[in-house]
């Protein structure tokens, strides 16, 4: 079943046309990734879809669901959600709390009882947040600050804080963006544990060709707004249109 | 650990002295009224800065509580209520009206919302002064009932620190709690907290809601508590001293901002004579307690340790 | 019927004065100045020190009155530079600004009240007489305001047309970064329409300075009304507080024809508050100041 269906997603900021009459799908248990050259409209593209940008002319599908005019945050309590590629965290607040705060959107009580609720005494949310922590190796960093993190822990926390939001589909803006190799790698083999957890799908937005190729099932090429090619990554990486697009970037592949 | 104890120390010294005052004070009963203004007054700043936690900076807040003062007023000259049911009418006719203007403007930024709400504070301050048969006009109202068993000025003090007290211990729950969070996640990053489904209209609904009801509470309270009211007390002027008061005393501090108003209105009283004066030093505090104290008072006793322990601690 | 639209063209040019200077403010730093009126009311007091007080003493009115007006001006539009500087490390918080402008205020009012004393201060007035044509009369001194007023807008619109100073302002303010990527220098013309905006407030303040008194508090029924037209135009749009200011103004001069000052203001509150209810973002709002 496709899970995310685009169709004609247009977005024009002023005369300049972001993203372009794009139509994607996404289909159930599937990584697919989103690439192109800078400026290609890749993040325009996560935004319009989780709901941080309305389309000019389009519509989007979740579960067939019509979400192309929600606003973000019924979007991601419906089971997508998305992460950011830059101020990933609450940067004031401590490791553990910025999990905590990413079961609040969709573990919702009523406004009483969330007044009454002294955040460490939920035993089911501080038992999820520390099994998050725990995926990924941030257990003993509980109590520091979130903006006091290396980088590579950074992304990780941002990560947990999305699927502590236990959601349908994840939409990962360059998710191992900085990391050392070793650090990817572990990186990706969490989330392809996430997906046989209950996150069903993921898409990501990833400069990194050998990541790419490696774990997608699928690969969305766009350049200037416009997507210009799909398929299976050997079939991407051979693709004339795409080299011509990446010329001048000089990637390489595996 | 040590903070720890400081905190709770002074907390208990602080609410024995308020009780103890009136005792103290037995021979000045003014001191008892300028007390009586600060309890009021501070309750107005605790609802500034309870909006600020939800980036809501909000010029309204006066008006709301002159809206709650009225409503008490009127309630009780006119309609001839309960004066206690009254003073819940006078938390409850800001509140609705708030949630009223919220139906178009709870979804503007931070800057926006500010003017919105100036500008509605402007205009209720003229209905006040040009709706002349109903609401008094220039000249205001007079002869409010007071409100039973409230009779000697020392129990108003305890009346008007009670309100205090639980109006601090409701903001103090609430930072506590899951929403508490909620609100310093928000206020740190929106756009991540949205991301995980949470939703900024209902953080600043919340804050809203809470924040209107006490205004209008309170100016129930003085409403009975100086059984006359006249526009003049509702200028955009005593809206900006709120905010003088907020940050000299220290933002997002409950004792912070009790602190800043009780100072300020001490100065007022110390400098009447003076009064002159008062704008351009006024002026010069903001300013520089803006730019280098940004944490206000409350913030004072943090850096003083921690440039100690800095001291102490050479290697 | 010409008194009603000599008496609006007044009340605008004003205002449109006014609001333009706050607009370039906001454009510049991105915050709201809540000290416009109190700059509004250091160009009147500029004005009366000169002209009224004789500060420099001339017997020519009309050179006193140019000179005073030059100056205030200057004066105001330097204070603008030196509001920058202090805004610009506050780049944080809206509310520090915010407090800060209104630190600025009461420093202002405090120091005329302090310096120049409580009572109303009056400016002599370059022209006596009054002008009666077609169904109108008009006191003279009126009509220069007019007249200046018109000439500094056209002016400022010619400048912001078609001077590339002019242009590369209107870039800086509405995008900071694609307009640095252009090569703007941001800092010069960031400076120079923050001086501009503030001098804009001084000019309007000099011009009414002869027609009402003078006082510290004179600078906040007029920065009032340059928020109502904000809010009714869209912060930060140039066509759109031009457009608000109009409409302030002209709906305060029918209305005060017909049924008093006192309701005039409450009409123009009240078509506020429905365009707020309706369009909270005002008639040339972007979508950038609404959530989504």
């Amino acid at each position: 079943m496709k899970i995310l269906e685009v169709k004609g997603l247009t977005k024009y900021f002023g005369g300049l046309a972001a993203v372009k009459n794009v139509d994607l799908s996404l289909e159930e248990g599937e990584v697919l990734s989103v690439v192109g050259p800078n400026g290609a409209g890749k993040t325009t593209f996560f935004n319009l879809i989780s709901g941080f940008e309305r389309p000019t002319r389009g519509q989007i599908l979740f579960r067939n669901e019509d979400i192309t005019n929600l606003p973000a945050h019924e979007i991601a309590r419906k089971g997508l959600i998305r992460t950011f590629q830059a101020n990933l965290t609450y940067g004031d607040l401590t490791v553990g709390e910025n999990i905590m705060l990413g079961h609040y959107g969709t573990h919702r009580l009523n406004l009483i009882k969330e007044y009454l609720e002294r955040p460490k005494r939920n035993r089911f949310i501080m038992d999820n947040t520390r099994r998050i922590l725990n995926i990924f190796g941030l257990e003993q960093r509980n109590a520091e600050p979130a903006g006091s993190l290396p980088h590579g822990s950074m992304r990780s926390l941002e990560v947990g804080y999305a699927i502590a939001g236990e959601p349908k589909v994840l939409l990962l803006d360059e998710p191992v963006c900085g990391m050392s190799f070793s650090e990817s790698t572990k990186m990706i083999e969490t989330i392809r544990e996430m997906m046989r957890q209950g996150v069903s799908s993921i898409m990501l937005v990833e400069h990194n060709m050998r990541t790419v190729m490696k774990y997608s099932d699928r690969v969305v090429v766009l350049s200037y707004g416009e997507k210009i090619a799909e398929g299976k990554p050997a079939e991407i990486a051979a693709n004339p249109r795409v080299i011509e697009a990446y010329l001048g970037e000089g990637y390489v592949t595996s | 650990m040590e903070r720890f104890g400081y905190k709770e120390i002074s907390f208990s010294a602080v609410v024995a002295f308020f009780l103890i005052f009136p005792v103290i004070a037995a021979k000045e009963p003014y001191l008892l009224h300028i007390l009586i203004i600060v309890a009021v007054y501070t309750t107005l700043v605790w609802g500034l800065d309870l909006l600020l936690d939800c980036a809501l900076i909000s010029c309204s807040q006066i008006a709301f509580w002159g809206m709650g003062s009225y409503t008490f007023a009127l309630l009780t000259l006119k309609c001839g209520w309960n004066p206690w049911l009254a003073l819940i009418g006078a938390g409850v006719v800001p509140t609705i009206m708030s949630a009223l203007l919220s139906y178009s403007s709870v979804n503007l930024k931070t800057m926006y919302w500010c003017l919105f709400s100036l500008v509605f504070a402007v205009a209720f301050h003229e209905m006040l002064f040009v709706w002349r048969t109903f609401l008094g006009g220039a000249e205001g109202i007079r002869g409010i009932p007071k409100l039973p068993l409230v009779t000697s000025r020392t129990e108003w003090y305890y009346l008007a620190f009670f309100l205090l007290f639980l109006i601090g211990a409701v903001i103090h729950q609430l930072r506590g709690s899951r929403i508490g969070l909620i609100l310093r996640g928000v206020r740190i990053n929106e756009e991540l907290a949205r991301s995980a489904g949470i939703s900024i209209i209902r953080c600043r609904l919340v804050c809203l809601v809470l924040a209107n009801f006490f205004a209008g509470i309170m100016g129930g309270f003085f409403a009975a508590y100086t059984g006359a009211l006249s526009p003049f007390n509702l200028e955009l002027d005593a809206m900006f001293f709120l905010y003088v008061y907020l940050i000299v005393g220290g933002k997002g501090s409950l004792a912070g901002c009790l602190a800043g108003t009780a100072l300020f209105i001490f100065i007022r009283e110390l400098l009447g004579p003076l009064g002159i004066y008062m704008p351009v030093i006024y002026g010069t505090i903001v300013i520089i307690f803006v730019t280098l104290i940004p944490g206000g008072l409350v913030s004072l006793p943090q850096r003083f340790l921690s440039h100690f322990e800095r001291v102490k601690a050479p290697t | 019927m010409m008194g009603i639209l000599m008496d609006g063209l007044f009340n605008s040019i004003t205002l449109i004065l006014l609001s333009v200077g706050m607009v370039l403010v906001i454009g510049m730093l991105r915050i709201v100045n809540f000290a416009h009126g109190a700059l509004y009311m250091v160009g009147s007091y500029v004005v009366w020190l000169v002209v009224g007080q004789r500060l420099i003493p001339l017997d020519n009115v009309y050179l006193g009155y140019s000179i005073g007006f030059i100056l205030a001006v200057a004066c105001v539009a330097g204070m603008g530079a030196v509001i920058e500087r202090l805004l610009r490390p506050l780049k944080g918080g809206f509310l520090e600004s915010f407090i800060l402008t209104l630190g600025l205020i009461l420093f202002l009012e405090g120091a005329m009240l302090v310096g120049f004393g409580i009572d109303e201060k009056t400016v002599p007035s370059l022209f006596a007489k009054t002008v009666t044509a077609i169904g109108f009369s008009l006191p003279q001194q009126r009509l220069f305001v007019l007249v200046v007023g018109i000439a500094i807008g056209g002016g400022l619109w010619v400048f912001l047309t078609k001077a590339r100073i002019g242009i590369a302002m209107r870039a800086v303010a509405q995008e900071l970064e694609g307009a640095a990527l252009q090569g703007i220098n941001i800092r010069y013309v960031g400076m120079l329409g923050m001086a501009i905006g503030c001098g804009l407030a001084a000019a309007a303040g000099a011009l009414i300075a002869p027609v009402y008194t003078v006082n510290p508090y004179i600078g906040t029924g007029p920065v009032t009304k340059c928020f109502i037209v904000m809010v009714l135009g869209g912060i930060g749009s140039l066509p759109g507080a031009v457009l608000a200011s109009f409409l302030v103004g002209f709906v305060e001069a029918i209305s005060a024809t017909f049924l008093g000052s006192g309701t005039a203001k409450l009409i123009v509150y009240f078509l506020l508050l429905v365009v707020m209810l309706i369009r909270p973002m005002g008639l040339y709002g972007g979508q950038e100041w609404v959530h989504r």
